[in-house]
């Protein structure tokens, strides 16, 4: 009775430590794995991203959420390839609200826009644009798509420097083929 | 016989102090004994045939007697072979008869260790598993990685102004006065310059509010000069001049 006690013992015991060994492997080898895809969801918008980028802290006071791609974030903490998430309470109508905030921009001697036009969002009819502007001597391209829903603005603008714009819009194209508005 | 009878009582005494001792159990107890007294009357039924036949002057013992004899020797062997492995309180391990009950006993324990070996095992799996594989920011407000200073709402200075005004006020007083030969010439000049610069888009500049400037030139020689010089909000600047025999000049505004 004894013997068949101790050896059961022993063996739970050395049962207890393969799992834990082979479950620190598992989570070892997990975390050397290949981007994997994270789910943020906030005011009304849900979106899928990929694991090298990270949900950020907007400045701004229209912010729903941001995500910036980890390896651009300099050394003050700063995205430099970001995609932000906003609205803003309409006071007029859509079109001209977008317009006059674009008129706006203008005074910006920096702000120079590249092209607009008319795009679809979650099946739901957008304006895109896309321009330029200096920050702090660097230039930087955006893509801000623009939808109306329940009387707010929504913008979802995808930022970066010059140099690194093409090769990470695809993320916002693929954000924006993915995002679901509920 | 009475040999036998007085073992079989011997056996059944022991049996009572057994009993009593609580080595063996009630129904134990009471089944040896109805077998044993089953025995003692047998034994006591071929007594009284024996007696009944030799007081009849037959034969005591039959002669399938012995055959019958030797059956009671073989039942009492195997008799005093159950009441030695029955009351022996260690009895031999390998005794199956007496052992099976015990050893299923042993059967269930084992079993009941091994369920609850193999609930453990599955419950600390389960533990381990939950606890390496479960997303704790799942429903948690992700950790923010950076600051993201882009927005489609930006903060635009429309106009610029950069306004300077600048006042400046002179004020030139000569008083010349002319006693005798004697000449004493006193020059007064005061310049005050206000600068007042402002740099907003919804700035408005007031400067200058006023000054007064007011000279008057009384020279004996009969030459007059005064001025005033006004800049800014609002000035008033006069000058008279009197020139005559008299050396009375003076200014009022």
């Amino acid at each position: 009775m004894n013997k068949i006690l101790k050896g059961s013992v022993i063996a739970l015991i050395v049962i207890i430590c393969l799992m834990f060994i082979a479950s620190g492997v598992s989570a070892q080898g997990s975390s050397n794995n290949d981007t994997t895809i994270e789910t943020l969801s906030k005011g009304g918008l849900s979106i899928t991203y990929p694991s090298n980028w990270g949900a950020s802290q907007a400045t701004s006071n229209y912010s729903i959420m941001s995500i910036s791609k980890l390896d651009s974030i300099d050394a003050a903490g700063v995205g430099q390839v970001n995609i932000n998430f906003e609205k803003k309470a309409l006071d007029k109508e859509f079109n001209t609200f977008v317009n006059d905030t674009y008129k706006q921009m203008q005074y910006d001697s920096s702000f120079k826009l590249v092209s607009s036009g008319d795009s679809v969002v979650a099946g739901k009819p957008a304006f895109e644009y896309v321009y330029t502007s200096t920050d702090n001597g660097i230039e930087r391209e955006h893509k801000a798509v623009w939808f109306e829903k329940g009387g707010q603005a929504y913008v979802m603008m995808y930022s970066a420097p010059l140099d690194q714009f093409e090769a990470n819009l695809y993320v916002f194209d693929y954000i924006l083929s993915d995002i679901q508005i509920t | 016989m009475s040999d036998d009878r007085d073992k079989l009582l011997h056996i059944m005494s022991s049996l009572e102090a057994d009993y009593n001792s609580g080595k063996i159990s009630r129904e134990k107890y009471i089944y040896f004994r109805s077998k044993y007294e089953d025995k003692l009357n047998s034994i006591d039924a071929v007594e009284a045939t024996r007696r009944i036949r030799s007081m009849q002057g037959k034969p005591s013992a039959p002669k399938n007697s012995k055959k019958r004899s030797k059956r009671p020797a073989v039942d009492k062997k195997k008799q005093e072979q159950d009441l030695v492995q029955k009351y022996i309180i260690n009895p031999k391990k390998d005794d199956a008869k007496y052992n099976k009950k015990k050893k299923s006993s042993l059967d269930g324990g084992t079993f009941r260790l091994i369920a609850v070996l193999v609930l453990v095992i599955a419950f600390t799996a389960g533990v381990a598993y939950g606890v390496f594989n479960f997303d704790f920011q799942t429903g948690s407000a992700p950790a923010t990685v950076a600051i993201v200073e882009d927005t489609a709402f930006p903060e635009i200075n429309a106009v610029v102004t950069n306004v300077t005004n600048t006042t400046v006020d002179n004020t030139n007083y000569t008083d010349t006065d002319d006693k005798d030969d004697d000449t004493e010439v006193e020059v007064e000049t005061t310049t005050e310059t206000t600068t007042d610069e402002s740099s907003s888009s919804s700035s408005s500049s007031d400067s200058g509010g006023g000054s007064n400037s007011g000279g008057g030139s009384d020279s004996g020689g009969g030459s007059d000069s005064g001025g005033g010089s006004d800049s800014g909000g609002g000035s008033d600047s006069g000058g008279g001049s009197d020139s005559g025999g008299g050396s009375d000049s003076g200014s009022d505004d």
